[in-house]
């Protein structure tokens, strides 16, 4: 083992620097990316439209059970000619670190679409009802009474999928990413590239994931428990 | 290359010209491949986990809280197997499965020369993922048998292997039999991360396929897609079946 050669020499330490920060960036476009989607999809599978409710199983559906890595090298590879072939269009080169966080998005938000609607169902109807008895037009009632009560029950959920997300990551490894769009483990192989040393730069990378999902679930464990004791206020 | 023969190949896995095989290593295991290698590597890493995960879960839960008593006097210090069960399972559950493929492949050799089989590798991999998790469902079964039940158990005369064949095996199996199959699902899906590796299942066929073919590579991957959503979604049919069929039997 040879960290001091092959991890804190440059330029392979600001290589992993720049690799953190692009896993930071990828899990923060993606945790919004698929909150903004999941939410929607979860108002699809609470509203009173068969049809919604209909759209929004298909889509759960289609991307819980799609794996990761064919689903993002479908994307990357065969969406192009896809897309050429339905509009006549040449797709624009250059979308692959898009299509990373669409794929990574499309994956979570199916599982905090559903983490939702069960936190949607879990709440008594009579909120509702007694919202509308007070007046709030549907839209009002979802925004400013269930989902934040929804919110606050599957938090926990939420959190572990959101950390698991983060962990996806990863998986922009398997695609041909420029260099300045490689995450921490892209990096790590890139020095593997030119030193033939995996070992040391992927401890490296393990590490900083390993303290990362630890952080992340220092911080919604604190919010869950504050979310608890709301719970049992509004009780 | 037909149809026919690309959906073949995706199954049983591209053919390894007689110059790539390894004289190394058993010939019948770099035979396998495509959805065969993705099935057995699962199955594989779901059997070698289940061992794993039930010693991390039993000694997580202590003297008392697993399945049976283990053979350990209970004074004796839990908390020196207890610490590195802990680390263990919350290392390993808190890397990308990515990274732990890529080590378990790449840190055997740096460290000790060690040249293994890739497929004893992969398995390695996700048999070590399948405990942490396996372990975790294990404790929460655990939890789901109630003190009480036992002791009635023992109180009408039943011996020590009676109440854990009919009292404490089928109340945890019945508690985390759906976990378990949702776990089956998710092994399945994540072994094609083994690609990044080489190891030709199903998802690094149709990258060979590619590579070697003039086929239209949106064709293969989206038939690779069609064959791991057809058997994930069965699975996910089951898994809800059997959650509505155990919660009602728990509910009782």
């Amino acid at each position: 083992m040879n960290f001091r050669e092959y991890v804190f020499a440059e330029p392979y330490f600001g290589w992993l620097c720049a690799g953190v920060q692009m896993t930071l960036l990828i899990t923060a476009l993606t945790t919004i990316l698929s909150l903004v989607l999941g939410a929607v999809v979860a108002a699809f599978a609470t509203s009173s439209s068969r049809t919604g409710r209909l759209v929004a199983k298909t889509y759960v559906s289609l991307f819980r059970n799609l794996p990761l890595v064919p689903l993002l090298l479908f994307l990357v590879f065969a969406m192009p000619g896809v897309f050429r072939f339905l509009t006549g269009r040449r797709f624009p080169v250059g979308m692959d670190f898009l299509l990373l966080v669409l794929g990574l998005s499309l994956n979570t938000s199916a599982y905090i679409a559903e983490i939702l609607r069960s936190g949607i169902q879990a709440l008594p109807a009579e909120h509702a009802f007694a919202a509308r008895v007070l007046g709030l037009k549907p839209l009002a009632i979802r925004i400013s009474v269930v989902y934040p009560q929804a919110l606050r029950i599957v938090l926990p959920a939420l959190g572990t999928r959101l950390i698991h997300n983060m962990k996806n990551s990863a998986i922009a490894l398997v695609l041909p990413l420029p260099l300045e769009y490689m995450e921490v483990v892209g990096q790590a192989g890139r020095i593997a590239g030119q030193t033939f040393a995996w070992a040391e730069p992927l401890l490296f990378a393990a590490a900083v994931h390993l303290s990362l999902a630890i952080l992340f679930s220092l911080i919604v464990n604190k919010l869950a428990r504050e979310a608890q004791r709301k719970i049992e206020v509004s009780r | 290359m037909s149809l026919y023969e690309i959906i073949r190949t995706l199954l049983i896995g591209y053919p390894i010209p007689p110059e790539m095989i390894d004289p190394n290593f058993p010939v019948f295991i770099q035979r396998i491949g495509g959805l065969n290698l993705t099935l057995v590597v699962t199955v594989l890493s779901l059997l070698l986990g289940t061992p794993l995960g039930l010693v991390l879960a039993m000694t997580r839960s202590g003297p008392h809280g697993g399945i049976g008593r283990l053979p350990l006097g209970e004074k004796m210090g839990w908390w020196a197997l207890q610490g590195p069960a802990t680390v263990i399972v919350e290392v390993i559950r808190g890397i990308p499965i990515m990274i732990l493929v890529l080590l378990t492949f790449y840190l055997p050799y740096r460290l000790f020369r060690l040249r293994v089989p890739p497929i004893i590798l992969a398995t390695v991999a996700l048999s070590l993922y399948s405990g942490v998790y396996l372990s975790e469902i294990f404790r929460s079964g655990f939890r789901a048998v109630d003190e009480r039940w036992v002791d009635a158990a023992h109180t009408l005369g039943l011996g020590k292997w009676q109440v854990l064949l009919k009292i404490k095996l089928p109340i945890t199996l019945r508690a985390m039999l759906p976990a378990l199959l949702g776990l089956v699902i998710t092994i399945f899906k994540d072994s094609s991360v083994l690609m990044v590796v080489g190891v030709p299942e199903l998802t690094f066929s149709a990258r060979q396929i590619q590579v070697a073919e003039p086929v239209s590579y949106a064709l293969v991957l989206g038939l690779v897609l069609l064959i791991y959503w057809s058997l994930a979604t069965t699975g996910s049919v089951l898994c809800n079946r059997l959650e509505k069929v155990c919660s009602k039997h728990l509910s009782e």
